[in-house]
């Protein structure tokens, strides 16, 4: 039987889109699987490095901090590789699942490319990236039937995913998924930028709130 | 540098070093031994700041920068007053160890919580999507990153994801001795004084 890890590297946990694409995937594949939540104490158990050197597929699901991996999903990688020097695990498959808010996917490029050098300097086989652009508005527009497709083309990525795990003869390259948004890149525009009014409101800050310049009044 | 330090009111020129406690390239012992002789010259206030992983917790991805308190981060620790350091320097030098291509684990969450000082909208930026800035005027940044030689991988991400997207890094430098530290920062001071 499969064992399959399955990291969510987001800081918001159980209310990250992270976490609903991972238990999306973990609902359609079979096997012994074991879900990882990263920690802002970064403390792990030994157990949880054991399960990763015995896994036979990891995915590895973040959003995009700062153009690279949060310092969270850092932080765990960085112990994993401490603990994996002078043993010898499983050779896992690795798949990255990524989300930015902007909508041009590509933004995520290095961050893959970090999970790809870990993985290689790990003993993993790094497979491919689901790469999702705008992923904040998938997330909160993915019950409006009018989006739906944003959710259906990630549905067919897991999909993708799946297949490959229980793939015997693995391809020996396979591209990244690059999942721009499908609605028209003014809409996403508009309704990413317009929606933080709203959320200040709830606050009771008024637009001009969400521009203040706080620390430097001395300055200027 | 031409601008002066508006904060103090005279020509002195505030610079803030940021570096990882747990570097083993550039050691605290190093910088510490070394900071005055690096750091010499009139009229130069300079703070560094050695970050330990415990001192700045993760960001939580809460927004609460954007939309509660806009531009403060919500978590009270020491990074309150790095933020506040930082929006008041002339110059900031990061110094990180390069842990897989990207920052140190320290050095990230520090990175990450400074994303109050950038507005939550979108803007092209040479045909790229970024923020925009919260404030008028902001320090002028460099990066050195710090590794092991041979980790040609490391150090190309490192430099693609600086060169692609990082519009608020002056420039960055790769040093895989103390030695360098000492030829870099002196480099970053004649750029700066031109």
């Amino acid at each position: 039987m499969k064992q399959i890890s399955f990291i969510n590297g987001s800081p918001r946990g159980n209310n990250s889109f992270s976490f609903t694409l991972l238990k999306q995937l973990e609902t359609i594949t079979k096997g012994e699987k074991y879900f990882i939540n990263t920690n802002f104490k970064g403390k792990y158990d030994d157990e949880v490095f054991k399960k990763l050197a015995n896994s036979d597929d990891i995915i590895i699901a973040f959003p995009l901090y700062y153009y690279c991996i949060p310092g969270i999903l850092l932080n765990l990688l960085e112990q994993y590789y401490k603990y994996n020097i002078n043993k010898k695990g499983n050779s896992a498959n690795v798949y990255v699942i990524v989300n930015c808010g902007f909508p041009e996917p590509q933004i995520n490029d290095e961050a893959i490319n970090v999970i790809r050098n870990f993985s290689s300097k790990v003993g993993f086989n790094f497979r491919f990236a689901i790469s999702i652009g705008s992923g904040g508005f998938i997330d909160a527009t993915k019950n409006i039937p009018v989006f739906n497709k944003n959710m259906k083309n990630i549905n067919n990525a897991l999909e993708r995913i799946k297949n490959d795990i229980y793939d015997q003869c693995k391809k020996q390259f396979c591209d990244d998924i690059m999942l721009e948004p499908s609605s028209p890149r003014w809409l996403v525009l508009f309704f990413s930028g317009r929606s933080w009014y709203p959320l200040g409101k709830k606050n009771g800050l008024s637009k001009k709130d969400l521009y203040r310049r706080p620390y430097v009044e001395e300055r200027y | 540098m031409s601008e002066k330090n508006v904060l103090n009111g005279d020509d002195s020129l505030n610079i803030t070093i940021i570096n990882d406690k747990e570097n083993k390239i550039v050691c605290s012992e190093f910088l510490n031994n070394n900071f005055k002789k690096i750091f010499s010259g009139e009229n130069l206030n300079t703070t560094l700041i050695q970050i330990d992983i415990d001192d700045v917790s993760p960001c939580i991805g809460c927004f609460g920068c954007w939309i509660k308190t806009p531009g403060e981060c919500v978590i009270k620790d020491k990074m309150i007053d790095i933020n506040k350091q930082i929006i008041n320097s002339d110059m900031v030098i990061f110094i990180t160890p390069i842990i897989f291509g990207q920052y140190s684990c320290a050095i990230k969450n520090v990175v990450d919580r400074t994303l109050s000082k950038n507005l939550p909208f979108f803007k092209k930026f040479n045909g790229r999507t970024g923020h925009p800035g919260r404030y008028e005027k902001y320090p002028v940044q460099y990066v050195i990153g710090c590794l092991d030689e041979g980790q040609e991988e490391d150090k190309k991400i490192f430099l693609d994801t600086h060169n692609k997207y990082r519009r608020d890094i002056q420039k960055v430098y790769i040093s895989t001795n103390e030695e360098d530290i000492e030829s870099i920062v002196q480099n970053i001071f004649i750029e700066v004084n031109k």
